[in-house]
């Protein structure tokens, strides 16, 4: 999986990097508008991230070049800027998913999952994982293709952690995508514990390994 | 007092000053030279009386008093005394029955060495009326004068302080934070268009050091948002390195809640100045019982964690031309506090009803400082992820909406009311 991080902040651009280089993508950067641009055409990626504030040109206008083109990349803004206008924006011109600064890592990496996932399989996709699978499509969990019951909440919980398998997820990240902007009112992140218990409890009585594992004072992994 | 009264106030107390010591004055002073004439013409009366008395000397001079009539009285002394007396008195006059005043002449003479005494009477009734039309005419003069300037003084001040009353209208209105700038017509009045020079200038200072000011907070949260992801995504790959010891974890862990809270700290504030930049203009009716019953499903999860007692009634249906998204923050924020600061097991209600949402909730048993709640930045409890920004926000989308948000603390209940009408 090829994926071309289009970012001009060179710490920020090497920390994506970083992260989606070690879940198996092969990550390519361009630092500014000129330099995106002959990449984009001249090769195929599977995603792109794209900063739309870009020294020497606006970032939206490589979106344009690339739909001109027909290139069927799919391609996720990351932007400082957390414009509603923007975003519409944006996905008025065919990206797949608009994604503020500053974010975890992990939503990136998650995103980043979806949008290949959508792209490649044409949205018939179920994610393997030795005896578990996720289809995403219809949102159902099995083990040993029995069917696991879980909450919505439990699911999103599921994904999230398996789009990040073996790396540390934190708690911060997983609050903030469980419950969005809401994770301000909880005193504490006991809520994810309890999801995290819940989801564990369930996925055992089915069969399945115990892949969830808790992370002294940072977060969770799917070890795998 | 208006500055036109207290113009016109000195004036009218001048005016009727003059007024109350002119009438009389003048009363006196007609009456003065009336009564100077009155005793001339008993002097002459007098002197052409013993003139003709000399004339016919031969005769008995009572005998030719009848041709004087009853004015002047004639008698004999028998010793002479000099005297000579101006004076006035009242007598009733006995076919009108009303008082009179009469002018009387007495004095002692000499006729061919016999004394008489000579009284010269006469009626100042005629004299009197004069002087009361004079007066009368002087007064209904002097009131005409008075009020008629008084009058053309009001409608000249009046138009002469229109531009300043407009310019005042204008003030009012003014505030810094409008895109527009105050705009002042010229006038013919040189004081005033210095005004409007002075006032012009002035806001558009205001206005440029507020948008400055925005434009810096702006800046300055938008800059701040690639440090910030610059130094979550940092931790996030420290997270991933091996071997981490439990010590470096908790560590981590610390410093990723921290960044965690500035970052939403700084979205905070981007908010704020977009609401400062009204950039939440498009609006549409908002059904409010959909937006509550949204807001309330979200919080669900947080609302069950703290086991509070929630009630919703009634929720009526309640529509809203405002911008939705700011609707959803706007109840997001009132909630969201009243489950933050509620305690375990607490109560929480939430009402819709007449054009007003209330939200109730148990807390600390004391009211809050209602001088404070909305302010930035003022927390009310240790809880670190409560940033003191929440009730400013919502009160800033009530002003902008020209909505009222009221605090109540009602049987040890806190209760926010968004009255939206």
């Amino acid at each position: 999986m090829k994926i071309l991080i289009i970012e001009d902040e060179p710490e920020l651009r090497k920390s994506i990097a970083a992260y989606l280089g070690s879940e198996n993508y092969l990550c390519e950067t361009a630092a500014d508008y000129q330099s995106a641009l002959n990449k984009t055409e001249s090769f195929d990626y599977d995603c792109i991230l794209l900063d739309i504030t870009l020294p020497g040109g606006d970032g939206l206008n490589i979106l344009r070049e690339l739909k001109a083109n027909n290139k069927t990349e799919g391609v996720i803004i990351i932007s400082a800027k957390n414009a509603i206008d923007d975003r519409i924006a944006g996905l008025n011109l065919g990206a797949d998913d608009y994604l503020p600064k500053p974010f975890h890592l992990s939503e990136l990496g998650a995103r980043v999952a979806a949008v290949i996932r959508r792209r490649k399989f044409e949205g018939n996709s179920i994610m393997h994982l030795n005896e578990l699978a996720i289809d995403t499509a219809a949102k159902t969990v099995t083990v040993n293709n029995k069917t696991v019951d879980l909450t919505r909440k439990e699911y999103d919980l599921l994904l999230y952690l398996a789009s990040n398998k073996n790396k540390v997820v934190s708690k911060n990240a997983i609050a903030e995508h469980l419950t969005q902007d809401e994770a301000d009112v909880f005193d504490n992140f006991d809520f994810i514990y309890a999801h995290i218990k819940n989801l564990k409890k369930k996925l055992t009585q089915a069969g399945c390994t115990d892949y969830i594992k808790s992370i002294y004072g940072m977060g969770y992994k799917f070890d795998i | 007092m208006k500055l036109l009264n207290r113009s016109i106030q000195s004036y009218l107390l001048y005016a009727v000053g003059i007024f109350i010591i002119s009438v009389p004055l003048f009363y006196f002073v007609i009456q003065q030279i009336i009564s100077n004439d009155v005793d001339k013409v008993l002097r002459l009366q007098k002197a052409e009386i013993v003139k003709r008395i000399e004339r016919i000397s031969d005769r008995d001079p009572f005998a030719i008093l009848d041709a004087f009539g009853p004015d002047i009285i004639f008698n004999r002394l028998q010793v002479y005394r000099s005297y000579d007396s101006l004076y006035t008195v009242q007598k009733t006059n006995p076919a009108t029955q009303y008082p009179v005043s009469y002018r009387i002449l007495e004095s002692n003479i000499l006729i061919r060495g016999l004394p008489y005494k000579i009284v010269v009477q006469n009626s100042l009734v005629n004299s009197q009326d004069l002087i009361k039309s004079i007066v009368l005419i002087m007064a209904l003069l002097l009131g005409l004068i008075i009020g008629g300037l008084l009058l053309i003084n009001r409608r000249l001040s009046k138009k002469i302080w229109h531009p300043f009353n407009n310019t005042l209208a204008q003030l009012q209105q003014f505030r810094v934070d409008n895109p527009e700038p105050i705009r002042l017509p010229r006038t013919g009045i040189d004081e005033f268009n210095d005004l409007n020079n002075a006032i012009v200038t002035l806001s558009e200072n205001n206005r440029r050091l507020y948008a400055l000011q925005k434009e810096f907070t702006e800046n300055a949260s938008h800059e701040m948002q690639t440090p910030l992801a610059v130094l979550q995504s940092k931790l996030e790959l420290l997270m991933q390195t091996n071997p981490v010891t439990e010590e470096q974890a908790a560590l981590i862990g610390e410093l990723s809640d921290a960044a965690q809270r500035m970052s939403r700290l700084n979205k905070t504030l981007l908010l704020l100045t977009k609401l400062d930049n009204n950039q939440f203009a498009d609006k549409e009716e908002v059904n409010m019982k959909e937006v509550v019953e949204k807001i309330i499903h979200q919080y669900n999860e947080a609302i069950s964690a703290k086991k509070l007692q929630l009630t919703l009634a009634p929720l009526e249906q309640v529509y809203c031309n405002m911008n939705k998204t700011l609707a959803e923050i706007l109840v997001s924020n009132l909630l969201s506090n009243a489950i933050r600061h509620n305690i375990p097991s607490g109560e929480l209600s939430v009402t819709l009803r007449r054009q007003a949402l209330t939200v109730k909730n148990s807390g600390q048993g004391k009211p809050l400082d209602e001088t404070k709640i909305y302010t930035r930045f003022q927390k009310n409890s240790a809880d670190s992820n409560s940033i003191g920004l929440g009730l400013g926000i919502a009160r800033k989308i009530c002003e902008l909406n020209g909505f009222t948000l009221q605090y109540h603390f009602q049987n040890g209940l806190h209760c926010f009311i968004a009255d939206m009408k």
